[in-house]
């Protein structure tokens, strides 16, 4: 059918007499619920927070209110070391609203033993192409958090993760 | 080759969360798993017996589009599946039929619907109702209040209803609420408190239109071998069915739902039903604007068109009359969204298995549900339950 | 359970922009056609389920603005919003249920937004969209998993996207229609990790429509195009645990399997396969995961070209998402593709019995919904 377009184009750049723009903006304000209150909380005290499974013992980072292995809430709070490993990685290319200028990396970091992996940034890598990142990061790196200055109670209270200096 | 099909099992999520929204506090995971787990506590099935879940929405009230994906505790693991259904205001009795056509293929054994409590992470509910209208022309002018005064006003003029008789049957419901632990305003309201109320769209004062409430539901439905062998009052899904109207308002008389009428018409041939104000015990049909009830009398067939003001006026439909109508205080007395449908649906089967508290009717032995959504109810939805197959 | 059959399909479409066409326009011009192929009138249809989605139709209870232009005036209008694959799983119950005997599963893509951006509002609030994830990321987390557990190369990732875009240069309804060598899928933008914008799905505009019928229907109009023997879904976890766990698509394995064992067959059965792979990583390990070959295997398979249009085994005669991807649409469309594969008008003719298996993966991989289906001919 039509021709691809080069993404860059807007919608109404093209057939505009056909088209009815308008704006989604809605507010929306998330109940976090007393787990990821408290989880923020040692956030701001740079303090990583997990709960377990009364159980079966897994260990949630971030916390989970419920071990759906299990299906029951989870009830034990304990601090857990400020240690990763990584699971998996991305570098995305493309530009994202509030995040960083890419080409950035995204990982799944796997805090101590936690049975869950935490979404969060990798920093403090160079490399100037793809196979060279490919080569400096892998399933099993190590890494540790580098916290924010100023925290707030939220995830990015952690800037990004980096790998551990041997 | 269809089965029976019952439903054993009704959880709603803490008496403390049917408040107002922004009273709210815990996350959608917590409230999912209250509700689904005393649904299945009182179904007195292990969910590892699972087979499916439909999860009950309006998308764009939850803040994360396809939040289902999210919830792990509705999922259960990587075998069961989590259905999304989002059909407006009858998404709840959406995922009840859902439920009944899979378990009467043969297809599932036991399937959870899940009522989301849908406005627990809006700011404010009114701009996100606004995009269910029509972008090029009708959302320039109507927002939900209108699409319940539209209805309203014309409706009194047809049938000689008065303000008055408005108020009686919100009286009722705030009767009702407060005997009703899970329901949000659960004070009682004289007549004369509600036509105090502040007047917000004509006809509709204050008191006459429903509250933005968090709280959610759920029900536990199976097929009939499991159903004589978890619990001996399993309450029978007699008939389920729904019917569509145009989407553009401009077909619409405004003044009572016909298309109400043709749905109960068709369901009561289904289902034997000659009678509907006889043979029902108990019914909950969706009331946000209290004019509605009113109309629904007459669609559904409990009295002739024109003439529910006679059924208000000699108290047939509240507590002692012949069919108590909304005993939960219907959703004038507690709209937390789509889980306001569901409810609809699990009040008829607590007052059918006789665990329904203060609200019981003694002896509830046939009971309907109706719910009602979309643009200016576009859809409605009904289903006969019965303690007996 | 009874078999039902695809009696009827149409299509609106695909490409980037809806050739001036409303989304009414669209879903009336392929429910018509799809009506007119089942030789069925509008009278004649007992029960819609429509399968957009509030967010990529830019309004709350979008399926209402649907009703009249699907056909679903004084009917009753279901709406799944897992996707095609899901709500043909759905209607085969409600008609097997003796709920209905003519079910219609309409859907439509005319709302221009991006879709990285919806999807990002898919994604969990607190944990997951601070860090952007969204489809495509959640592609490169497992494509980057899946080169480092499995050795797979960036070429064989490029080989799996030229093998589809080889099939779609012969559809002619597919979106992407040119024939992009490997070298073009190569040296394409990179997107995420090893995934470059060859190897991900375009955003596709269109409608399609597709009628099923009971059993005892089919019989006595004879119109099945193909029939539904099995079908299986199953819903995946949301949260991280181990990326190996992932790229064994447990849900695509265990929806698979029911479906197979409900149409009392094995994949050795079964001659083709439409899967709504969104990425080449996805494509390879969806071989294994529904047996096609054993773990870690699924690379020779593509070297050998055992799955491209002129092999033993074609999956993705129509191109596949990688050539056509409607997210309200997209999985109708699929089922259509299945059954033209078995109908002849895709492929070589030769094939007796398809898989299909559909998902939502278009909002990304995590809590996603796998839906599969086995179908064949023998029209009645
Ligand atoms: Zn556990």
């Amino acid at each position: 059918m039509a021709d691809e377009l080069d993404p860059s184009v807007q919608t109404d750049a093209i057939n505009a007499e056909y088209k009815y723009p308008f704006h989604w903006d809605l507010d929306f304000s998330l109940n976090i619920g007393e787990d990821n209150r408290k989880f923020f909380e040692g956030m701001e005290e740079k303090r990583i927070l997990g709960k377990k499974c009364p159980d079966c013992g897994a260990t949630f980072v971030p916390p989970q209110a419920v071990c759906v292995e299990c299906y029951v809430e989870t009830d034990e709070w304990v601090e857990v070391e400020q240690h990763g490993v990584v699971e998996s990685y991305t570098a995305c290319f493309f530009e994202f609203e509030g995040l960083p200028e890419p080409p950035y990396i995204t990982a799944a970091i796997r805090v101590a033993d936690s049975d869950i992996c935490m979404l969060h940034f990798i920093d403090g890598i160079e490399y100037e192409d793809h196979d060279e990142l490919v080569e400096k990061l892998h399933k099993g790196t190590e890494v540790e958090p580098v916290w924010a200055d100023e925290r707030e109670g939220h995830i990015r209270d952690i800037k990004h993760w980096e790998p551990v200096e041997k | 080759m269809s089965r029976d099909v019952a439903v054993v099992g009704v959880g709603y999520s803490e008496p403390e969360s049917f408040t107002d929204y922004r009273f709210s506090t815990q996350s959608k995971e917590e409230q999912a798993f209250t509700a689904v787990t005393n649904a299945l506590d009182h179904a007195d099935i292990d969910a590892d017996d699972v087979d499916a879940t439909m999860f009950c929405t309006v998308d764009g009230f939850e803040g994360t589009f396809r939040v289902e994906r999210t919830l792990e505790v509705l999922g259960l693991g990587n075998d069961v599946p989590v259905l999304s259904v989002n059909t407006g205001g009858t998404a709840g009795g959406s995922g009840v039929k859902v439920a009944h056509e899979y378990i009467a293929s043969g297809k599932y054994d036991v399937a959870v619907v899940y009522g989301s409590p849908s406005f627990d992470s809006v700011v404010e509910a009114q701009p996100v109702m606004n995009t269910n209208a029509d972008p090029l022309f009708e959302r320039n002018f109507v927002t939900a209040i209108q699409m319940g005064a539209l209805p309203s006003s014309g409706y009194m003029e047809i049938s000689g209803a008065t303000e008055e008789d408005f108020a009686e049957v919100a009286a009722k419901n705030y009767r009702a609420g407060a005997r009703n632990p899970y329901a949000h305003r659960n004070e009682e309201r004289t007549v004369e408190e509600i036509l105090d109320s502040p007047m917000v769209c004509w006809p509709l004062r204050r008191a006459m239109t429903c509250p933005v409430s968090s709280g959610s539901a759920a029900m536990v439905v199976v097929s009939e071998d499991i159903a004589t062998d978890v619990r001996d009052n399993p309450v029978w899904i007699d008939e389920i069915d729904s019917t569509s109207n145009t989407f553009w308002t401009g077909y619409r008389t405004y003044d009572w739902f016909p298309k109400l009428k043709e749905l109960s018409d068709q369901v009561y041939e289904n289902a034997d039903i000659d009678d509907p104000l006889e043979e029902f015990d108990v019914a909950e049909t969706f009331n946000p604007y209290i004019p509605f009830e009113m109309m629904e009398y007459e669609a559904l067939g409990f009295c002739e068109k024109g003439e529910a003001k006679h059924l208000v006026r000699d108290g047939v439909t509240d507590r002692d009359g012949e069919l108590p109508v909304n005993m939960s205080g219907g959703t004038l007395c507690t709209n937390s969204g789509i889980c306001a449908s569901l409810s609809r649906h699990s009040e008829v089967v607590l007052q059918l298995m006789g665990e329904a508290g203060d609200r019981q009717v003694e002896g509830a032995k046939k009971g309907l549900s109706h719910s009602w959504g979309a643009n200016l109810g576009q859809f409605h939805q009904m289903a006969i339950f019965s303690t007996e197959r | 359970m009874s078999k039902v059959a695809i009696a009827g399909h149409g299509t609106y479409g695909f490409g980037s922009d809806t050739n001036g066409r409303s989304d009414t326009e669209m879903v009336l011009e392929a429910s018509m056609a799809a009506l007119e192929s089942a030789d069925l009138s509008h009278e004649e249809v007992d029960s819609i389920i429509y399968t957009g989605q509030d967010a990529y139709d830019g309004s709350a209870i979008s399926d209402g603005q649907r009703v009249s232009a699907a056909g679903g005036y004084r009917k009753p209008f279901m709406r799944i919003q897992n996707g095609g694959g899901a709500a043909i799983h759905q209607a085969v119950s409600k008609i097997n249920s003796g709920k209905a005997d003519v079910v219609s599963i309409v859907a439509a893509d005319s709302v221009y937004a991006d879709p990285r951006v919806l999807s990002w509002t898919s994604h969990e609030a607190l944990y997951h969209r601070t860090m952007g994830q969204n489809n495509d990321q959640s592609f490169g987390l497992l494509a980057t998993a899946h080169q480092q557990e499995r050795g797979v190369s960036d070429e064989t990732l490029a080989q799996v996207a030229e093998k589809n875009y080889r099939a779609a240069a012969n559809n002619d309804v597919a979106h992407r229609q040119e024939a992009y060598s490997v070298e073009d899928v190569l040296e394409a933008d990179r997107v995420v990790g090893p995934l470059t914008e060859l190897m991900l799905r375009p955003n596709s505009f269109g409608a399609a429509v597709c009628v099923l019928v009971s059993e005892s229907f089919a019989e006595e109009r004879g119109n099945a195009r193909s029939w539904i023997t099995g079908t299986g879904l199953a819903t995946g976890k949301y949260w991280y645990r181990d990326m190996s766990g992932r790229l064994e698509q447990p849900t695509l394995q265990q929806a698979a399997s029911t479906a197979f064992e409900e149409a009392d067959v094995t994949i050795d059965d079964v001659d083709a396969a439409e899967i709504a792979a969104y990425s080449p990583t996805l494509e390879m390990t969806s071989y294994e995961a529904i047996g096609l070959c054993a773990e870690g295997e699924s690379s020779s398979l593509i070297e050998d070209g055992v799955t491209a249009p002129d092999g033993s085994f074609p999956v993705n005669l129509s191109g596949g998402p990688l050539a056509t991807s409607p997210p309200n649409a997209g999985g109708i469309y699929r089922a259509i593709a299945a059954s033209q594969v078995i109908e002849g008008d895709l492929g070589d003719g030769s094939a007796e019995r398809v898989l299909l298996a559909d998902n939502d993966m278009h909002l990304g991989e995590p809590g996603r919904t796998d839906a599969v289906m086995v179908l064949e001919g023998g029209a009645a």
